[in-house]
């Protein structure tokens, strides 16, 4: 029942850089199977014995980007209603078996993509895929829970979003960035078109779009394969395949030329902060080879306190109290790469500014050495080992891989992948993507404060 | 992900709360065994102890630490010299300096973290088996070596600055700020470093800090991995050999909490957050687990607690309600949070308050009770120990507060043995106060 959006993806992704680039997948070959059901839909097992406990995951491949223009929030609110009765379930038994077993349960929404997941005892998987299973085809909408619901999803926009100058922020910058694909809009939804949404619509949106030939499960933890798919036959099995969906048509975003600004000012600011964002290639598109480059190459720049910005503007010049880079890969049709600082005190916002630009200028004019991206693989290589020690971020990697693009070689493919990448690879991808002129700048200015630039 | 907040809703306003109050909470509910957690004891030739799971087949060690004290050790005017102390553990030690130790320490591909809470300050070294030994030597160096230089003790107290500035027109920072003060009074807890404070502190506070919290005698260490005792033995005094033998604690009495207050920060937004706060157990009261099924109840994990039911499924009028126990050595709060429209603000407040007076009054249910006890006891192996990391970071929670190796098993017949009656009293005693009351949100249009 959260929205992973595009900047708060990004934000999670700045804020834990090396370790958590490594939920990018697992190194050395996790133990991975794959077999489709009759009815289509696709199933990755991941096994791993440590604990007697598994996470079940389903993945429907239907986000924010795929809404019909003037339904924007829609994948977001359906998620909420798969919470609600079915033909054969009263409200809340889901949350009460997950809960009489010790587990926990949520759902989320992305761009490209909704997931449900239960962590269970393994004693409870078949359980939870016969919940899963139904409520994938017989959920019932009524007017009454809808109404109640569309309450909560705008006090969850309210939290999330309007309660918040960073939310706020952030939104417009989502908007700035993507000016004709849909990852512009809010996966939340705009407020006016969360009230708007009718019962005709979610159930459209269900009927078409909530279907096993629409959806990937991934077990991960204390299973086998061949107990998976036998469970899976007796319950997803059942069901019937939908109509083939519609093709993904997204609109492209066309090249920037003119950098744009997003200025916030608020009186709960008292200290300003600036970011930089880009979009960029998708992992899995034809320039995927410059995605893995950006994402070395954000590590390198501001990946970590050893980064280039944080050693130039915390440590030597000693003008920012933080300063990094992230990218995020998680998605269909572009990523999305930022940098961001904030100044020790408002007078230096704009050497602080400068001087961000200027290391993003350094790497595009004399690039990185190779022993920067030698020992930056080193360390990616071991946060993804580090990372695999849990079991929920395995499964969200394998699903979030497939969802975007990818496949089950590709979940195991990343090692090599950043092997590939040179030191010249890093300088191209910093010429042709990171230039100013691309740009969105967000300031987050303190009340009264005077113009940015 | 793995420590971020459960996952059904946010937390209301939670968040400024959470880091004043002790941590040690949510790990001390909750608990099935896990079946092949098997601790062992491990004590080394210097006399250090740790809890050890021996697992071979791990590509990786964990190991976690704590020593006992926390900011509550902070003196008067000193506060925010616990979070420099440990922000400066790896700008330099022994003869590495800032640059050189962490270069090291990024290129060994260990992950490190360290951080202080109100009763410990506690760590984590994560690092992959069969790599261990730059990382620990590095480790061994920050916890016993620190240098403290003035650079970095000018540029981390300057950073410092930076945050509390930038967090100084934030309401919901500003009501955490005053909840603390006004629910801890003269407290240690309700004490919190403040631009003047961290102004006036010296290297010779951090100094003075480290050597009296960093010692064997407040050490407990748990560790989880491809690691066997005789080598874990070895490290232990690798590691922690180095520190003094004793450590130099101020006796500080847990806290007289004050209810029945109002704190109210206002500030024109959509939404208005409210938390209530009333006494709870300390972990080593009998209390302890009625009032966790009590709080599972009321305001737990899942999406069918009362308060979850009543405010969003059925009115509609907040994205997430929650209740939550906060247990510490001596003392305990509950607290119940959610965030709602702001025209709606004090009908939430009615409502949440009936469902209290509706349990105090008539008690759980008898399934109410049975659920609550299937999912405390059967959640402790997916929160806590399902991961490397997740074990270590428990059985250093567990010696913290002074459990046996058994506790895991322990307390499913802890949990087992509570009553419907059991709940109810322990309700009429919790929440007889009136509680103190944090409202961040716009002025309350006049009632009529």
């Amino acid at each position: 029942m959260k929205i992973l959006s595009l900047f708060m993806a990004l934000l999670l992704l700045a804020a834990a850089a090396p370790s958590r680039l490594s939920a990018a997948s697992a190194p050395g070959g996790m133990e991975l199977e794959r077999f489709v059901l009759d009815n289509g839909l696709e199933v990755v097992v991941a096994p791993q014995r440590t604990v007697p406990v598994v996470t079940h995951m389903l993945f429907y491949r239907v986000g924010g980007a795929d809404e019909e223009p003037g339904q924007s929030g829609i994948a977001h609110f359906f998620e909420h209603l798969m919470f609600k009765a079915t033909s054969t379930r009263e409200s809340g038994e889901l949350a009460a078996a997950v809960a009489a077993v010790g587990g926990n349960q949520n759902a989320f929404t992305t761009e490209d993509f909704t997931a449900y997941f239960e962590q269970v005892p393994s004693s409870a998987l078949g359980e939870m895929m016969a919940f899963e299973a139904d409520r994938m085809r017989n959920l019932v909408l009524d007017d009454a829970v809808i109404e109640t619901e569309r309450q909560v999803v705008m006090e969850e926009r309210l939290s999330r979003v309007d309660n918040e100058p960073s939310g706020i922020l952030g939104e417009a910058v989502d908007s700035t960035l993507f000016q004709n694909h849909p990852y512009g809009r809010p996966v939340i939804g705009w407020m006016d078109e969360i009230k708007a949404l009718t019962k005709d619509q979610l159930t459209a949106f269900y009927n078409r779009y909530y279907r096993p030939n629409n959806a990937l499960l991934v077990v991960a933890g204390d299973v086998d394969t061949a107990t998976v798919r036998r469970l899976a036959e007796e319950t997803y099995g059942k069901l019937e395949r939908g109509p083939d969906l519609p093709p993904r048509i997204r609109t492209k975003e066309p090249e920037p030329k003119v950098e744009r600004i997003a200025v916030l000012r608020d009186e709960r600011v008292s200290l300003p902060s600036f970011s930089r964002s880009w979009f960029g290639p998708a992992t899995f598109s034809a320039d995927g080879r410059d995605a893995d480059a950006l994402l070395l190459l954000s590590v390198i720049l501001g990946g970590s306190e050893r980064s280039r910005l944080h050693q130039e503007l915390v440590v030597k010049k000693q003008i920012a109290s933080s300063a990094g880079a992230g990218v995020s890969t998680s998605y269909r049709d572009y990523s999305r790469i930022s940098v961001y600082a904030r100044p020790l005190d408002p007078g230096k916002l704009r050497e602080v500014v400068q001087a961000v630009d200027a290391e993003i200028e350094k790497i595009a004019r004399e690039g990185v050495s190779d022993r920067e991206v030698e020992v930056t693989r080193k360390v990616l290589a071991s946060g993804l080992v580090l990372g695999r020690e849990s079991q929920m971020d395995r499964a969200m990697e394998i699903g979030t891989t497939l969802m975007v693009g990818g496949t089950v070689e590709d979940v195991n493919g990343i090692l090599e992948r950043l092997d590939a990448v040179t030191a010249e690879d890093i300088q191209q991808v910093a010429q042709r993507y990171l230039a100013k002129s691309r740009s969105v700048a967000a300031y987050l200015l303190p009340q009264g404060a005077e113009d940015p630039v | 992900m793995r420590s971020k907040p459960s996952a059904i809703f946010m937390a209301p306003s939670g968040r400024p709360i959470l880091y004043v109050l002790s941590f040690c909470l949510a790990l001390a509910f909750s608990l099935p065994a896990r079946a092949d957690l098997d601790i062992v004891e491990v004590t080394s030739a210097k006399g250090i102890k740790a809890w050890l799971v021996e697992d071979p087949s791990d590509p990786l060690v964990a190991i976690s630490f704590a020593f006992k004290g926390g900011t509550i050790q902070e003196p008067q005017g000193k506060e925010g010299v616990a979070g420099l102390t440990v922000g400066l553990l790896e700008d330099g030690a022994g003869n590495l300096d800032a640059d050189a130790f962490q270069q090291r320490l990024y290129e060994s591909g260990a992950d490190l973290s360290l951080y202080p809470s109100s009763d410990m300050i506690a760590g984590t070294l994560r690092v992959l088996a069969g790599e261990t030994e730059e990382p620990l030597e590095l480790l061994s160096l920050a916890l016993s070596a620190p240098r403290f230089e003035a650079d970095e003790f000018a540029r981390e107290r300057s950073r410092t600055l930076s945050r509390l500035r930038a967090e100084k027109n934030d309401p919901d920072s500003r009501g955490a700020r005053e909840l603390a003060s006004v629910l801890y009074g003269d407290h240690p807890l309700g004490r919190l470093a403040t631009e003047e404070t961290v102004s006036a502190l010296t290297r010779d506070d951090l100094a003075a800090f480290h050597r009296r919290m960093f010692a064997r005698s407040n050490l407990v260490v748990g560790v989880v991995g491809a690691i066997d005792p005789e080598t874990l033995k070895r490290v232990l005094d690798e590691v922690f050999g180095g520190l003094p033998e004793k450590a130099d604690l101020a006796e500080i009495p847990p806290p007289t909490l004050n209810f029945g207050r109002q704190v109210r920060e206002v500030y024109d937004r959509p939404q208005t957050s409210t938390s209530l706060f009333y006494p709870g157990p300390a972990t080593a009261s009998p209390e302890l687990y009625p009032a966790s099924l009590l709080v599972q109840i009321l305001g737990g994990g899942g999406l069918d607690s009362r308060l979850f039911t009543e405010l969003r499924e059925r009115r509609g009028l907040t994205y997430g309600a929650n209740a939550a126990l906060d247990s510490a050595t001596g003392w305990g709060e509950v607290s119940v949070g959610f965030s709602t429209r702001s025209d709606r603000a004090a009908e939430a407040l009615q409502a949440a308050q009936d469902v209290i007076a509706d349990m105090v009054e008539k008690g759980p249910t008898p399934e109410e009770l049975a659920a609550a006890k299937k999912y405390l006891i059967g959640a402790y192996a997916i929160r806590h120990l399902s991961s490397t990391t997740g074990i270590a970071m428990t059985m250093v929670h567990l010696q913290v507060e002074g459990r046996s190796k058994n506790y895991i098993e322990e307390r499913v017949a802890k949990f087992n043995s509570v009553t419907m009656e059991d709940v109810k009293r322990t309700a009429g005693l919790l929440f007889s106060v009136e509680p103190t009351v944090l409202m961040v949100g716009p002025e309350p249009k006049a009632e009529n």
